[in-house]
């Protein structure tokens, strides 16, 4: 019988012991989250030729050389802001890179406080 | 008598003693509960963003600008939850921020950023999709 009260009170004191760790937990659950950070890479670095074409005093097109392999596929766009007036085009780069002559949507005329401007968006 | 005195007062200091550091202490406590969980994302697959580029004359220009970004390869398990997308330069200083919900269909997110943002300071792009 005295074995019986140790048996019994030993269980309670076990179970008094799992309550309470129970009690010491809760539950969470969490919604998703993704976080991701990429660069931005450039397809050339180097120093690029730019040359505007002119005609009778306004500028046609602007010719953007020693374009290299890696910048072949991306879109060269180009704009000339002669300071009153900004004229814009853009072609595609060959695939090997090399020299590509974008086309002006109009023909601003040749000033002295020209800029050029050029960004190649991809391949 | 002398012996008696400072018995007395050997066990007065003593007790002041053990009061004095009874009272110093007053700790009271919140509940604790832990647990973990695993925090995962919507989706596994690769997101690749690509910029639509326009002449600004205005600042930031007169420079080429960044006023859209296109993000495809978005899953379905992605769909109607928070975004934010964070334009940086290479040194982490931010360009500019755009924030929206995720489509309900389709595989693209289309990005506006207003005001635009510099395409020569566009070096980094941070996404994040929550919820």
């Amino acid at each position: 019988m005295k074995h019986l009260r140790q048996v019994v009170l030993a269980l309670l004191v076990m179970a008094t012991g799992a309550a309470i760790g129970a009690a010491a937990s809760v539950n969470v659950t969490s919604t998703t989250l993704g976080v991701a950070t990429a660069t931005v890479p450039r397809c050339t670095a180097s120093g690029l030729s730019v040359l505007q074409n002119l005609s009778a005093g306004t500028v046609t097109s602007v010719t953007v050389g020693v374009l290299p392999a890696a910048c072949g596929g991306a879109i060269l766009q180009v704009t000339v802001n002669n300071g009153v007036t900004s004229a814009s085009g853009s072609a595609a780069v060959p695939g090997g890179g090399g020299s590509v002559t974008v086309a002006l949507g109009s023909t601003p005329a040749v000033t002295a406080v020209e800029q050029t401007d050029l960004v190649l968006v991809g391949p | 008598m002398t012996r008696i005195v400072g018995a007395v007062l050997a066990g007065l200091m003593t007790f002041g003693l053990v009061f004095g550091l009874a009272a110093s202490l007053n700790l009271t406590s919140d509940g604790l509960g832990s647990a973990t969980t695993v925090v995962a994302a919507c989706q596994s697959g690769t997101l690749n963003a690509t910029y639509t580029s326009t002449y600004t004359a205005a600042a930031p220009g007169p420079g080429y600008t960044v006023g859209t970004v296109t993000i495809s390869g978005l899953a379905s398990t992605c769909y109607s939850k928070p975004y934010k997308v964070t334009l940086a330069t290479a040194a982490g200083a931010s360009l500019g921020e755009a924030t929206g919900t995720t489509p309900s269909s389709g595989t693209t997110i289309v990005v506006t950023f207003a005001p635009v943002v510099s395409a020569a300071s566009v070096t980094a792009i941070s996404v994040v999709i929550s919820g």
